[in-house]
């Protein structure tokens, strides 16, 4: 097994090389509806005359299943030159949309909205409410078909609500008011980079003066008050940053956003990413010790991950457009490995105290020692739970911390809440390699990051 | 990872110095997830966890002694020995079954129709920790920081 997943890892590798962009695509979403959960989009895609389909992302990175939220796609119109083109859905894959692109035509005036009051990739819930919102790339556009999603460039603006403010890995070109433009990246780094934004926004940084590559908790809530991180938790999360760095020696990224959203009327979930991730939890987490306890090993997980599972990413996930069937035979990995390390290092930053970390390995080992589904399914084929949850047309079956699989049934099927059916067995292995998975690093970075595009 | 089996691997806890054990005091993280999630734990004990609100029978662990007994997920809790089921109600009987075998007459709301599961058992309410074992402390300094 760990054969092969270096040899995995490795095709994974050879697929990152950069690819020069070919096409690029002006994307402006007018969010100053989130209020009321309807995200405007308006697309322009060069074209030429003849046959053009259209998709909306289908599998997406970190859920590992065809969770685009299709069904919240509303109100397509396409025009060229101010002529009204007719669209039709395939009769089979309903993400793809086919047109004529008329003579003379050379670009496409694409608008449709996004609903976002249900699930919105990967999170059950909406993605926006009166206060803040969540914006996921993938849920607004739509790219031409057969295009590798690092091959086409992105120019992206957002109008936001009102004195709003937001946080994001992608860079600012211009601003003015509520309108932001952001620098052009590809379609990949675009869906990597998620924004939120909200009327309570706080920022925190997580570097020393001078230090880089440059950290920061980027938090919107429902309330100022929510936003109350105290100093023992600013100094915990700087010790994260640190103790990361130690731990894994080197660092991928040019700058990392811990993404942070406070409420308890969005979705609730945790979103790896390249250089951020999209984090949502309960209003009061800051301020209130149980649930800060509960939700203390999520930002350290989707940390990891952006080391284990982007930088990094197992072959079979790396696909090369979000209309590919990902194959996630390797999730046990992805996650179970970025789980150890990423309580690891709650510990290690005093998110949690040792006896804090022990009594959460206490329930992950008893959740998982209680689990019938292990009689008659090994942890490697926990991987097909999602596809099947999925194919059932079931609600969420994400393989994260604070995922919930089908009500009733997580007993017999078999992972659950705090149970990465893998984090057991990388206790297991973490015995035989001690000295290995305690990794500390035997020889330092040599100070230079390297941001390699697509892995993410 | 290639195996099936009715346990977890817990070896490397083990070896790491520690055993995972189940007794009656409160699991730091299970006691705040049951009071923000508004359920009752009771999953190591009679194998089921039910919520506050409704009653809702959320998870039935095949081979527990409510599994055993015939419920099952989704069902819904109505009473215990008699008396409307709550959180105390329901507590105050796993803890008498600490010092001895206690009777468990669930009523069990199934859809419209309404059944008596009879559960016999022994063992009080029951959480996991990890206890100190034999061997050195690997846990320990696994969690030990990097940075001093």
């Amino acid at each position: 097994m760990h054969h092969s997943f270096i040899a995995r890892i490795s095709a994974a590798a050879i697929l990152l090389t950069s690819i020069a962009l070919a096409q690029s695509i002006q994307l402006t979403v007018d969010l100053s509806d989130a209020p009321r959960n309807i995200f405007h989009s308006r697309v322009t895609i060069a074209a030429k005359p003849g046959p053009l389909t259209l998709v909306y992302p289908k599998w997406i990175p970190g859920n590992h299943r065809p969770s685009g939220p299709i069904a919240n796609l509303a109100g397509l119109k396409i025009t060229a030159g101010g002529q009204t083109i007719d669209w039709q859905r395939d009769p089979i894959d309903m993400y793809a949309f086919h047109l004529q692109v008329p003579a003379g035509a050379k670009e496409l005036q694409v608008s449709f909205d996004t609903i976002t009051s249900g699930e919105s990739a990967g999170a059950t819930g909406a993605a926006a409410s009166t206060n803040v919102l969540d914006l996921n790339w993938n849920q607004v556009v739509l790219y031409p078909q057969g295009t590798n999603s690092d091959a086409v460039e992105f120019a992206a603006s957002v109008h936001l609500p009102g004195g709003w403010k937001f946080g994001t890995a992608l860079l600012i070109k211009t601003q003015s008011d509520e309108m932001v433009e952001f620098n052009s990246v590809s379609l990949t780094q675009l869906v990597d980079s998620p924004l939120i934004a909200g009327d309570h926004y706080r920022q925190i940084g997580l570097n020393q003066p001078g230090e880089f590559p440059v950290h920061v908790i980027d938090m919107v809530s429902e309330s100022e008050a929510a936003l109350a991180m105290t100093p023992q938790q600013t100094a915990a999360y700087h010790l994260l940053v640190a103790e990361a760095g130690a731990l894994f020696g080197a660092r991928h990224y040019t700058k990392y956003h811990f993404l942070y959203t406070l409420s308890d009327e969005v979705g609730h979930h945790g979103l790896e990413h390249h250089e951020s991730s999209d984090n949502s939890v309960a209003e009061r987490t800051l301020i209130d010790p149980e649930l800060r306890l509960m939700e203390a090993g999520l930002l350290p997980h989707e940390f990891v991950h952006s080391w284990n599972g982007k930088y990094r990413r197992p072959a079979g996930l790396a696909t090369p457009s979000y209309q590919e069937p990902m194959i996630g035979d390797l999730l046990w990995v992805y996650e179970g490995l970025t789980e150890y390390l990423g309580n690891l290092l709650t510990a290690r930053s005093k998110l949690w105290t040792p006896d804090q970390y022990r009594e959460a390995l206490a329930e992950t080992a008893a959740v998982l020692d209680h689990r019938a589904g292990r009689t008659w399914r090994t942890a490697r084929r926990y991987r097909a739970l999602g596809a099947v949850v999925a194919a059932a047309g079931a609600a969420l079956a994400k393989l994260a911390p604070q995922s919930r699989l089908l009500p009733g049934r997580r007993a017999y099927l078999a992972g659950g809440r705090h149970s990465h059916p893998a984090a057991d067995s990388w206790a297991e292995v973490s015995r035989r390699f001690l000295p290995l998975i305690s990794w500390r690093p035997k020889r330092r970075s040599q100070g230079r990051s390297v941001h390699i595009r697509r892995c993410c | 990872m290639n195996a099936t089996g009715s346990h977890a691997p817990l070896n490397g806890i083990e070896q790491g110095g520690w055993r995972l054990v189940y007794n009656q005091n409160p699991n730091a993280l299970v006691d705040a997830e049951e009071k923000q999630g508004k359920y009752l734990n009771a999953f190591y004990s009679l194998g089921f966890i039910v919520r506050e609100s409704g009653g809702e029978l959320e998870d039935v662990m095949p081979g527990s002694p409510a599994y055993d007994a015939g419920i099952g997920p989704g069902m819904r809790l109505v009473a215990v020995n008699g008396r409307r089921w709550s959180k105390h109600v329901l507590r105050d009987a796993l803890r008498a079954s600490l010092e001895k075998e206690q009777r468990f007459d669930l009523l069990v709301e199934n859809a419209e129709f309404f059944k008596t599961y009879s559960i016999t058992y022994s063992g009080g309410e029951k959480y996991p920790h990890l206890l100190r074992a034999e061997g050195p402390d690997l846990l320990s300094n696994i969690l030990s920081p990097l940075l001093k």
